[in-house]
């Protein structure tokens, strides 16, 4: 049963939860850095303030629900249903699995507190993460969601030790509730419309990875915001000492780290759609302006909400946000056309090489302006 | 409408065609009948231009409507989104009618619809934009008997090229069957 879920579920979710992982990773080396916060005063903040803990509570499970949900119906997961009927092994396994998707909250308290601590963290994270993927269909999920917020609420309430129980309780409801309902179909919202082909292109695009890789798509804004933070810390020190050279500095790897991620779904859908693009005699100048809009239009969005959130919170020029939005969708073309190009090589090392050429190109061009 | 001359395709050291030829006039509706492997599809997608590496010629309209025999449809999209977006590509409208009965699907992810269903969406794509020339790799593949009639109907007002296992099917909207043999 292991390799079996390891081999379906496990697949679909080692996909989704590796970028998410790259950039709490990244994020992690930077807020945790020698001089840095200490993992026992972060976790020490949770403990003792309700709002901190409701926060980091919120964020972490919109970040790691796509990553769960791919437990429930990654596609193998439709011929393990019928192998394993209501198996009770099954859904530990699959409780297993989503509780791997935890390993930073774990990871966190692991450090800032005690053993019994992060296995309550990962218990309560699994029930969170697995009730909130199919909340919307589910009342019971949704439910159980409530009764998770509760037991986090309390928190200080309950040793980690009698922690355990209930949330291993509501862990193994979850996740029942999750596979039992993950493959229902629900209404989407319209994404692609009649427009001109570069347009309707690029919008089929972004509709991929709204609705399949979310994941991608909230790493990305989690790594732009990281680097929005980092500069909000350097225009603070000196607001006015040549702000946008600065931010175009501090923001090349973040965006470019950004466009990368965002890069796979669209060039997944492109490849997928390649017959019907040749059928109607699509020019290549049209697709690649296509995949240009498609990553540019989230990663600059992300880099100017980044950006202005910096500039306001460290009174610095909004000519800032401008500057940075031009600057985004200037890295985003290169990365659009470099991802197309190291496609066609079939070699995923390619394409990682030339972004991080890219990266280190526009961060050494702003340095020298 | 469509010709062909001389081709020959070959996929590494296997040769798909020899040096095939055939001329297909306006209003005329020309069935490829063959046994797998014989050619057929990879035919197909040099008319479409999906592959290009042969060598020969084929001339052929500046607007084709083309239906894979696996449509290439991404699971991601709604069947509306697909249509819209192949009618956007094609710049043509999406015709009001609703010959095969996908009204109820546009609203439906296509990863959901059933495999008759993703034909129809399919079959409905390849008719937008009222294209000269059809090219259909079996269209009848997974479709009940009125989807089967009404694409009969609709076949029967085009000029096409059609790859089909089916007899009964090529018998009723064919005004020439071209056998194609093993190379």
């Amino acid at each position: 049963m292991v390799r079996i879920v390891a081999a379906t579920s496990g697949r679909a979710v080692l996909a989704r939860a590796v970028p998410l992982f790259g950039a709490i990773g990244i994020g992690a080396a930077i807020v945790f850095a020698a001089n840095g916060l200490r993992a026992a005063v972060a976790v020490r903040a949770m403990h003792e303030s309700l709002g901190v803990r409701a926060a980091i509570w919120i964020v972490w499970i919109a970040l790691a629900t796509p990553a769960t949900s791919a437990a429930f119906d990654a596609p193998g997961t439709r011929t393990l249903r019928s192998i394993a009927r209501k198996s009770a092994a099954l859904v530990a396994c699959v409780v297993a699995l989503v509780a791997l998707v935890q390993a930073p909250m774990v990871a966190l308290f692991a450090r800032g507190d005690r053993a019994p601590a992060a296995v309550a963290v990962a218990l309560l994270g699994t029930a969170a993460c697995a009730a909130a993927s199919v909340a919307w269909r589910s009342r019971r999920a949704l439910a159980i969601l409530a009764g998770t917020c509760a037991v986090v609420a309390i928190d200080r309430a309950l040793p980690p030790l009698v922690a355990i129980a209930p949330a291993a309780l509501l862990a193994w409801h979850a996740v029942r509730e999750a596979w039992r309902s993950a493959l229902e179909e629900r209404p989407s919202t319209r994404i692609v419309r009649r427009a001109p082909p570069a347009i309707a292109l690029a919008m089929a695009y972004v509709a991929r990875m709204i609705r399949d890789a979310r994941g991608r798509l909230q790493s990305s804004a989690l790594v732009t915001s990281l680097g929005g933070g980092v500069l909000a810390l350097s225009l603070r020190n000196d607001p006015d000492a040549r702000p946008v050279q600065r931010a175009l500095v501090v923001l090349a790897l973040p965006i470019s780290t950004a466009c990368a991620l965002l890069a796979a779904p669209a060039i997944e859908t492109e490849a997928r759609i390649t017959p019907t693009l040749r059928a109607t005699r699509t020019k290549p100048l049209t697709v690649a302006l296509a995949m240009i809009l498609a990553i540019a239009a989230p990663s600059t969005a992300f880099a100017g909400t980044a950006s202005a959130v910096a500039a306001v919170a460290s009174s610095a020029p909004q000519t800032v946000t401008i500057a940075t939005m031009a600057w985004a969708a200037i890295i985003a073309s290169s990365i659009a056309l470099w991802a197309r190009r190291a496609s066609r090589a079939r070699r995923s090392s390619t394409f990682l090489v030339g972004t991080i050429v890219i990266a280190s190109a526009f961060t050494a061009a702003a340095a020298s302006c | 409408m469509l010709n062909i001359r001389n081709v020959t395709k070959w996929f590494g050291s296997r040769r798909v065609l020899d040096g095939f030829s055939l001329d297909v006039a306006r209003g005329e509706r020309v069935v490829l009948l063959g046994e797998n492997g014989c050619g057929k599809s990879t035919l197909l997608q040099l008319v479409t231009g999906v592959l290009d590496a042969f060598e020969g010629s084929i001339r052929v309209p500046d607007a084709i409507g083309y239906a894979p025999e696996k449509p290439d449809m991404p699971d991601h999209l709604l069947a509306g989104e697909w249509l819209d977006l192949v009618a956007s590509l094609k710049r043509a409208r999406l015709d009001d009618g609703d010959e095969l009965s996908v009204r109820a699907l546009l609203g439906r992810k296509i990863g959901a619809l059933s495999l008759g269903q993703r034909q129809r969406v399919s079959l409905v794509a390849a008719f937008t934009g009222a294209p000269p020339l059809l090219v259909l790799d079996e269209p009848t593949n997974a479709l009940d008997d009125a989807s089967r009639a009404r694409v009969t109907d609709r076949l029967l007002r085009s000029t096409a090229l059609v790859a089909t296992h089916d007899r009964d099917f090529a018998d009723r909207i064919a005004t020439r069957i071209v056998r194609m043999g093993e190379v």
